[in-house]
C-alpha cells in the first residue's frame, strides 16, 4: 500500500520535510525487530513532541491507516513490526530527561529515551532505574513500557510494571492523557492494563519513573557447574534458603563457549553451566549474604567459585552475560529465542526436555536464563535462509512453549507475543478470555490502527 | 453475615446473603442470578463493605466468599500460593508462617478479613512502602463473570506478559467486574528481624527534612509513615513510646540483625537532635510489632464506626505538605504513607457537617496536587455527599468514561456492584 500524497503532505507538515522517510531502502530498516518477522511500513515519522504524535495519530484514524510505535526495534516477538503497514511513529528524537526529584523518589522521561541513560543521569543523585532489560543500552523505555520488561536485576526488584509510576499516552482517538502523574489514580488499574500491552492501546510519550537509591554495597560472583541440574538445584535452594540476591543469572555449556568464542571473558569452557550471581544491600550484611549464597552453590558441587575483586572484574562477569544474545547470533545467522517463564523448581526438568526438543529436530540450542525468576530463553540458532531448517526451528520453540504451559509456567516472560507468538496464546487462554482481551483492545482502540494484528490468534 | 447487618451498611434492601462452598456452586448461583436479572454484591468478611458508594439498586443479593476458604497451592519452594477468595488473612499468615514465609501485605482492617476482598478492594498499610501493593504481590486471578463463565488471568510465575495483564484491572475493582475465586500472590521469606525508629518533630518542615533524608539511605525500611498533631498525641496517650514532639515519623525496618543494627544507629543519628531535631525512640523486635499492631488498632480498626474515612492520594514528595495542610482541620485524625503519598483522615464524631469538609479538604489539597475519596462511611454520610453533588471518588472524567467501557465488557447487564465504584460504576 502506497503513501497517499496529501497524507504524505500533511505529515511532512507537522514533523518537518525532513523527518519523513518515504525512500524503500529507507523502510526497510524499519520493517523488522530481533525476531524474525518483517513488514514495510509506507512512512517512517520521526517524532519530537507529545503534540506532534497526537497530531499524528489523528491523522492517521481519520485517514484510517494503521500505525506503530518504534523505540529502538529490539524487540523479540515482532512488538514493531508494521504488520499492516502504514506508519512507524518512531521515537529516538524523544529521549530528554525531563525532571529528577529524588525527594519524590521520581523522574520524568521521554518515552524515546535508552534505558541506560535514564541510570547514568540518576547515578550523580546517588539513585538508579532498577529494571535493566540485557538490552538498556539501546532499548528505550517506551519499549521496555510496552512489553513489560525484565532483566538480570528484577529477581529482587521486580519488572517493569513495578517501576512505572505514570505515563503521559496518547489514545488511538488522538487525545492526551497522563496516567499517575500525580500519585494513585481512583478507578480501575489503567497504568496496570498499559503496561505490557506491546503499543496496542496508545502511544506513550512520557513515563514517571520510581527511582531507588544505589545499593550500599554490591558483590558479584561467578559459580562454575559441571551439571546444569546442581547449577539449577542451586538456583532454587538460595531462593528456598530465603535469601534473595540482586541477579541469579545462568549460562549453559553452548552458550558459555559460544560466549568465549566471541569475547573471551573468562568462563570455563568446559564447565556446563555458570551462575551469574550477585547481592547488594547494605554494607552490614553484605558478606554474610555472599557467604551463604556460596555455601548453597558448594553443597550443590559448584567446582569453582570467583568473587569479582573490583569494579573491571565485575563488568566483565557481567559483558558475557549481557553480550550472550548478540553472541549466539553471530555463529549462525539467524536465532530464535524462546522465553517461557515455568516455576523455577521446574528449571531442571523443563532443561532436559529442551535438550531433548532440540535433539529431536537435529539444532542447536544455547541456553541463557534468568534463572532466580524461572525465565529461561534457549536460543536455538539456525539459518533462516533455509526453509525446511526454519520450519524445525520453529516447531522446536513451539514445542518448548508447550512444555513451560505443561509444568504450571507461561509462553513468555518478559520478550511479548507480538506475531511471533499469537498462536501459542491459545495454550493459555481460552476463547472467553481471548475474547475479553480483544474487547479490551476494543475500547481503547475501536478501529484497529494502534499496532494491529499482534498478541492474538490469527489460526 | 446476616441480611439485616448487610442492610444496615449498604443502605439498601438485601434480599439474601448467600455464601456457596465450592467454585461449581459460585457459577451456578450467578448464572441463576443473572437470569433473573438480580443484582449483587460480593462480600468476604465484610470489614470492608463500609468502602465504596452504595448500590444503585433498589435491592441487592450478597454473595459471601466465606465459604471458599482453602489454601489450593502453597509451593514453597518458588515463593507462591494460591488461595481461594474467602481464606483469612490471618490463616493464611499462619499457614505460610510454618514455611518461614509470609505474604508481605500489612492488613490494618484485622486478620479476619479475607483475601478476595483485600484483593478486590487493593487494600495494604503501611508496609507498602517496602514491599509494594496488591497490584505488585498478584500474579494471577481466577473468577467467575456475571454470565456464570469461569475464567483466568496471569498465571504462578513472577514474570508473565502474556496478553494483557487483565488481574491488574480486577485488582481494586471492588467486585464490579467479576467474583474473585482463586489469587496467586508472590512471597517472601520472612524477615529474620525487626526494628522500629518512633521519632518526633516540633514542626512539619523538620519532618519534611527527615522523611527526604529516609527516603534518600539505601537502609532497610519497609515503612515510613507520619503522622499528624492529633494522631501523635493519640498515639502517645495510649501509652505508645512515643517521645514529645508535635508530629511523629514512624519507620519500620527489617532484615538481619548486624543490618537492622547498623541502620537504626546511621538512622538515629541522621534524623536526631544534632541533625534535623527529631527526638528517637528505638523500639527492638517485639516492641515494634506492638507497636505497629497499636496503630492498626488506633487508626483502622474504628471504620466500622466512624463518621467517615477519607482517602489521600498524591505525589509522594508532597506527603507531609498534605499532613501539614490538614492540621486545621480539627475533626480529622490524619496520617501518611510518607513514601507512598498515600495517607487517610478519620472523621469520628457524628456531629460534623461533611459535606462541608469534604469542600475545605479538597480545596486545601488541590495546590498540593493530591486528591480526596470518600473511602469509607456510614450509608448516611454518603448520601449527604451525593445530594449535595459531590462525587466520592477524585477521577477525570475522560478516564472515567473508558472505565465504564471497560465495565460494559466484564458486566454488560449492570448486575455486579452497581453504582458502588468510581463514577458510579
Ligand atoms: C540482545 C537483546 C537482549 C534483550 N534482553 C532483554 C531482557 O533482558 N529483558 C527484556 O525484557 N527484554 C530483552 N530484550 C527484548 C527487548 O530489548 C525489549 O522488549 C525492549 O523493551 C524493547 O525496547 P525497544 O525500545 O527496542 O522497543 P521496540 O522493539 O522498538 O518496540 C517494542 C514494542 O514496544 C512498542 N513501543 C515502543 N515504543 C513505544 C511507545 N513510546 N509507546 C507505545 N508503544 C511503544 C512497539 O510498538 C513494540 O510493540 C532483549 C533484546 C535483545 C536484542
Amino acid at each position: 500500500m502506497a503513501l497517499d500524497r496529501k497524507l504524505e503532505k500533511q505529515l511532512r507538515k507537522i514533523v518537518g520535510k525532513r523527518n519523513v522517510l518515504t525512500l524503500p531502502e529507507q523502510l526497510t530498516v524499519y520493517g523488522y525487530d530481533a525476531s524474525l518477522d518483517r513488514g514495510q511500513p509506507d512512512a517512517v515519522v520521526l517524532v519530537d513532541s507529545t503534540e506532534q504524535v497526537a497530531q499524528i495519530v489523528r491523522l492517521a484514524t481519520a485517514s484510517g491507516v494503521p500505525y506503530v510505535a518504534r523505540g529502538s526495534g529490539t524487540s523479540l516477538s515482532g512488538g514493531p513490526v508494521p504488520a499492516r503497514g502504514g506508519l512507524v511513529l518512531e521515537m529516538s528524537r524523544m529521549a530528554r530527561v525531563e525532571e529528577i526529584d529524588p525527594r519524590d523518589r521520581s523522574a520524568v522521561v521521554q518515552a524515546g529515551i535508552f534505558n541506560l541513560k535514564i541510570g547514568e543521569a540518576l547515578k550523580p543523585y546517588g539513585f538508579t532505574y532498577a529494571p535493566d532489560p540485557a538490552s538498556q543500552k539501546v532499548s528505550t523505555i517506551g519499549g521496555n513500557v510496552a512489553e513489560n520488561a525484565g532483566g538480570p536485576h528484577c529477581l529482587k526488584y521486580g519488572v517493569t510494571s513495578h517501576h512505572v509510576l505514570g505515563v503521559e499516552v496518547v489514545w488511538p482517538d488522538g487525545t492526551v492523557e497522563w496516567l499517575g502523574q500525580d500519585g494513585e489514580e481512583a478507578g480501575y488499574d489503567l497504568l496496570g492494563l498499559l503496561i505490557g500491552s506491546e503499543g496496542t492501546l496508545g502511544v506513550v510519550t512520557r513515563v514517571k519513573v520510581k527511582i531507588v537509591p544505589l545499593p550500599e554495597a554490591v558483590k558479584t560472583m561467578l559459580a562454575v557447574f559441571d551439571s546444569l541440574t546442581d547449577a539449577a538445584d542451586a538456583v532454587s535452594e538460595i531462593i528456598g534458603e530465603g535469601i534473595l540476591p540482586a541477579t541469579l543469572e545462568m549460562m549453559d555449556r553452548t552458550t558459555i563457549q559460544v560466549v568465549e568464542d566471541s569475547m573471551a571473558v573468562g568462563y570455563p569452557r568446559d564447565a556446563e553451566a555458570v551462575l551469574v550471581i550477585e547481592v547488594d544491600g547494605p554494607a552490614a550484611g553484605i558478606q554474610v549474604e555472599a557467604d551463604a549464597v556460596a555455601e548453597i552453590c558448594k553443597r550443590h558441587r559448584a567446582r569453582e567459585l570467583r568473587v569479582a575483586r573490583d569494579d573491571a572484574e565485575r563488568d566483565r562477569l557481567w559483558a558475557g552475560r549481557r553480550g550472550a544474545y548478540g553472541a549466539m547470533t553471530r555463529i549462525q545467522p539467524s536465532t530464535m529465542v524462546a522465553d517461557g517463564t515455568v516455576p523455577r523448581t521446574k528449571l531442571p526438568y523443563v532443561l532436559k526436555r529442551v535438550a531433548e526438543i532440540a535433539d529431536k529436530y537435529g539444532l542447536t540450542v544455547g541456553n541463557l536464563l534468568h534463572a532466580g525468576d524461572g525465565n529461561l530463553h534457549p536460543n536455538i540458532v539456525f539459518d533462516a535462509s533455509n526453509p525446511e531448517e526454519k520450519e524445525r526451528a520453529l516447531k522446536a520453540s513451539f514445542e518448548i512453549l508447550e512444555v513451560c504451559v505443561e509444568v504450571g509456567g507461561t509462553i513468555s516472560g518478559e520478550h511479548g507475543i507480538g506475531l511471533e507468538k499469537r498462536n501459542a496464546m491459545r495454550l493459555l487462554f481460552n476463547e472467553r478470555e481471548l475474547e475479553l482481551m480483544r474487547q479490551l483492545k476494543h475500547v481503547f482502540d475501536p478501529q484497529d490502527l494502534c499496532n494491529p494484528d499482534k498478541i492474538f490468534p490469527v489460526a | 453475615m446476616t441480611a439485616k447487618e448487610a442492610e444496615a451498611i449498604l443502605g439498601v434492601e438485601v434480599e439474601e446473603v448467600v455464601a456457596p462452598e465450592t467454585d461449581e456452586a459460585l457459577a451456578d448461583l450467578v448464572k441463576n442470578l443473572a437470569k433473573e436479572q438480580r443484582r449483587f454484591v460480593v462480600a468476604g468478611s465484610g470489614t470492608k463493605l463500609r468502602w465504596g458508594d452504595l448500590p444503585k439498586a433498589p435491592s441487592v443479593t450478597v454473595v459471601q466468599t466465606t465459604g471458599l476458604d482453602q489454601i489450593t497451592d502453597h509451593d514453597p519452594a518458588n515463593l507462591t500460593v494460591s488461595v481461594q477468595s474467602g481464606v483469612r488473612y490471618a490463616a493464611l499468615q499462619r499457614a505460610l508462617g510454618e514455611h518461614g514465609q509470609w505474604l508481605p501485605l500489612d492488613s490494618p482492617w484485622g486478620g479476619d478479613a479475607t483475601l478476595g476482598g483485600i484483593v478486590a478492594a487493593a487494600a495494604c498499610g503501611p508496609r507498602r512502602y517496602g514491599y509494594g501493593a496488591p497490584r505488585d504481590l498478584v500474579l494471577g486471578v481466577r473468577l467467575v463473570l456475571p454470565d456464570g463463565s469461569q475464567v483466568h488471568f496471569g498465571g504462578k510465575t513472577v514474570k508473565n506478559v502474556a496478553g494483557y495483564d487483565v488481574t491488574k484491572l480486577l485488582v481494586g475493582s471492588y467486585g464490579t467486574l467479576g467474583l474473585l475465586t482463586e489469587v496467586t500472590f508472590r512471597l517472601r521469606p520472612l524477615p529474620q528481624e525487626e526494628r522500629s525508629l518512633v521519632l518526633t518533630f516540633a514542626t512539619p518542615d523538620s519532618l519534611d527534612v527527615a522523611v527526604e533524608a529516609v527516603l534518600r539511605s539505601p537502609d532497610p525500611v519497609v515503612a515510613v509513615e507520619a503522622l499528624g498533631t492529633r494522631a501523635t498525641g493519640l498515639l502517645r496517650s495510649e501509652g505508645a513510646p512515643v517521645p514529645d514532639g508535635a508530629y511523629l515519623l514512624a519507620l519500620r525496618l527489617e532484615g538481619t540483625r548486624p543490618v537492622l543494627q547498623a541502620a537504626v544507629d546511621r538512622l538515629a543519628s541522621d534524623l536526631g537532635p544534632e541533625a534535623v531535631g527529631g527526638k528517637a525512640a528505638v523500639l527492638e523486635s517485639s516492641d515494634s510489632a506492638a507497636f505497629w499492631n497499636k496503630i492498626e488498632r488506633l487508626f483502622y480498626s474504628g471504620w466500622q464506626q466512624a463518621k467517615a474515612v477519607l482517602k489521600l492520594r498524591g505525589p509522594v514528595r508532597n506527603a507531609v505538605g498534605v499532613l501539614a495542610a490538614l492540621e486545621p482541620v480539627e475533626a480529622g485524625l490524619a496520617w501518611v504513607g510518607a513514601g507512598t503519598g498515600v495517607g487517610y483522615l478519620k472523621i469520628d464524631s457524628p456531629e460534623v457537617d461533611l459535606v462541608s469538609l469534604f469542600r475545605e479538604v479538597r480545596s486545601v489539597l488541590g495546590p498540593l496536587r493530591a486528591r480526596v475519596d470518600l473511602l469509607a462511611a456510614d450509608p448516611a454520610a454518603k448520601r449527604e455527599l451525593s445530594q449535595a453533588g459531590i462525587p466520592l471518588w477524585s477521577v477525570s472524567d475522560t478516564l472515567l468514561a473508558r472505565m465504564r467501557d471497560v465495565k460494559k465488557i466484564f458486566d454488560p447487564g449492570n448486575l455486579l456492584a452497581p453504582g458502588r465504584f468510581v463514577g458510579g460504576i
